[in-house]
């Protein structure tokens, strides 16, 4: 079956070549697309995505925006002492001047206590420490924009200047790196001079302080981290219009290959008829178309996988793509099951193949 | 006597419009061992019919049809497909091999189908070509043949699972005169030397003079000449 499978293949290059190639290219766009898709959704939620708390209270009229919600805790940290199981979440978008190669960056500040769950630590350079220099951490995306540790960074509007003293990884909000500093450089007269936070949030489960924050902060309510992460602006329609897309070209690869397959098979019914003739069974038959297109797609497969790797690599830097693998064996098997699929709608006509069709019928 | 194929009373009908044709009305017809068997009639007379029936490719819609001395009337397709396998050999009008095949694998591939291991087949395989003069073309592709030799690859082909039974279908509707001798020299040379049954539908009145039996279709009825 195999070798049968392989010879013909063999023979016919330049036409199982060319479907290949066509499997190759919609499995590419694919792949792609849906690297894309995430690159796409981390680079606006990745700081949230990476939090470890899952309980947010918000405005109830924010509609679960964070910069649309907003609270003042004065009477909050009477009631309950920070680091008695909430932390404030505050966001604050902000425009930089990067005084070594005069460009400017937009990012978002989020103000933290070095030592909560809310601040990610570094991967390079100095973690934040807890006093009032305007010392920040950026997202390791920053490199691409020429920024180094060491380097200042000048925030126009507040009139202040921030030194650079180490990295994080992904940490990205609204297509726009995190910078973190700590809280008590921020609560002051030239950047925050009340105590407000965009949304509280709770670092540890206690039904108490969840009850005291709903009695002390009016107008708000509790909401699990995924209705913050959809509702950042941007997320829900960009992942839909990228996941529509991958839809769209898994339905039409059906179609393509299906027809591709229908056509090999049809073009080749007489061979089905002599076959069956000299007493080689449906199974048989089947087997070998089957394992045919198991070989093309998988060869193909591969193909795609590695030139979705190569497109990664080359991909300019500030670009947001993620090669996952797991998203990867996802797709790819995906695409295999299609194929099958495909290749199983012409089996009907090799079943139905007459074998005495090859009797008295001259070519 | 036990006979390699038999028939009795076979009937088949096909429709046509509202009426029904009888192609085969009551055949009674056996096939002896070491025999060559040829039929003739005019065209649309029913040749190729009986042949397909006989070949267990087309079921009778009425008697029997014993093969080696078992009646397959009844089988199901699967047991048809390996009746065709082990007890038949098939030669076409047209060589019918498959394209992409070298002449060895055409072989090859009816010897694993009937589960031969590639050793036991290849000595086979070699002496038959051997047999059919085509030693020089073993690893040729079917394109690279003329007429004559692919129908002798097709006669290796029938030849080469050892079946009891070889129908032959006019094998040689696309060769010329001295080719056409050459075919069916060869097919009874084959038939005698194995000890085979064959028969062979043919046109070709010249050819007659290789066969033990000659039969004629007429109106559904096949008579021995
Ligand atoms: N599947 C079918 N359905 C309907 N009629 C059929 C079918 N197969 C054959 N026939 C009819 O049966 C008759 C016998 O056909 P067959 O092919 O056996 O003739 P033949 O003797 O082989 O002719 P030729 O010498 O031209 O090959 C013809 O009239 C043909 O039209
Ligand atoms: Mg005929």
């Amino acid at each position: 079956m195999f070798k049968l499978a392989t010879k013909e293949m063999g023979f016919s290059k330049v036409k199982y070549g060319l479907i290949g190639l066509i499997l190759f290219l919609i499995a590419s766009l694919v792949l792609i697309v849906s690297g894309l898709a995430r690159g796409l959704s981390n680079d606006n939620i990745a700081a949230l995505e990476t939090m470890t708390v899952d309980d947010f209270y918000v405005s109830e009229d924010s509609e679960n925006v964070l910069d649309q919600s907003g609270f003042l805790l004065e009477d909050l940290i009477a009631e309950v002492e920070r680091g008695q199981g909430w932390e404030p979440l505050i966001t604050q978008s902000l425009r930089l001047d990067h005084a070594e190669n005069e460009s400017k960056l937009a990012v978002t500040l989020i103000p933290v206590l070095p030592s909560d769950q809310l601040y990610p630590g570094v991967i390079e350079g100095e973690d934040l420490q807890a006093n009032d220099q305007l010392n920040v951490v950026i997202d390791q995306t920053m490199k691409a924009d020429g920024v180094s540790i060491g380097d200042t960074l000048h925030a126009e509007d507040l009139e202040l200047y921030f030194t650079v003293i180490g990295f994080t990884e992904n940490q990205t909000y609204r297509h726009a790196p995190v910078i973190y500093m700590s809280e008590e450089a921020f609560y002051v007269e030239e950047i925050s001079p009340h105590k407000v936070a965009n949304a509280v949030v709770l670092t540890e489960s206690n039904e108490e302080v969840r009850k005291t924050i709903s009695a002390t902060l009016a107008d708000g309510v509790w909401v699990n981290r995924s209705d913050i992460v959809d509702a950042v602006p941007g997320h829900s329609s960009e992942q839909m219009s990228l996941n529509m897309m991958i839809f769209f070209l898994i339905v039409i690869s059906v179609f393509v290959l299906g027809a591709f397959f229908y056509i090999l098979t049809i073009q080749k019914l007489n061979q089905f008829g002599v076959l069956k003739a000299i007493g080689a069974k449906n199974k048989f038959l089947i087997g070998t178309t089957l394992l045919q297109v198991c070989i093309l797609t998988i060869i193909s497969l591969t193909l795609a996988v590695l030139f979705t790797w190569f497109t990664s690599t080359i991909l300019p830097e500030g670009m947001p793509f993620d090669f996952n693998l797991l998203n990867i064996a996802i797709y790819t098997g995906l695409m295999l099951i299609v194929s099958l699929l495909g290749a199983l709608i012409s089996s009907r006509r090799i079943i139905k193949v007459d074998p005495q069709q090859a009797m008295g019928r001259a070519e | 006597m036990r006979y390699p194929l038999e028939t009795k009373q076979l009937t088949k009908r096909f429709k046509d419009g509202d009426d029904t044709i009888e192609v085969l009305n009551a055949v009674d017809f056996q096939l002896e061992q070491g025999s060559f068997t040829a039929v003739v009639g005019p065209s649309g007379s029913g040749k190729s019919t009986f042949l397909s029936i006989v070949g267990a490719l087309l079921s009778a819609d009425e008697g029997q049809l014993i093969v080696d001395g078992k009646d397959i009337s009844t089988m199901k397709d699967q047991q048809l497909s390996d009746v065709r396998l082990k007890s038949m050999g098939f030669i076409f009008q047209s060589a019918n091999l498959i394209p992409y095949l070298t002449v060895k694998d055409q072989l090859q591939l009816v010897a694993t189908l009937n589960k031969q291991t590639k050793k036991q087949s290849l000595e086979k395989i070699k002496a038959m070509l051997d047999d059919v003069g085509l030693s020089h073309r073993i690893n040729h592709y079917p394109h690279q043949l003329s007429g004559g030799e692919k129908q002798r690859v097709a006669i290796a082909r029938a030849f080469i699972n050892d079946p009891a039974v070889i129908l032959a279908d006019e094998p040689t509707a696309n060769l010329d005169e001295e080719r056409s001798k050459e075919i069916v020299a060869l097919i009874k040379q084959e038939v005698k030397a194995n000890n085979k049954a064959a028969i062979m539908v043919t046109h070709d009145e010249s050819l007659l003079t290789y066969c033990d039996h000659v039969y004629e279709m007429d109106h559904g009825h096949l008579k021995q000449r």
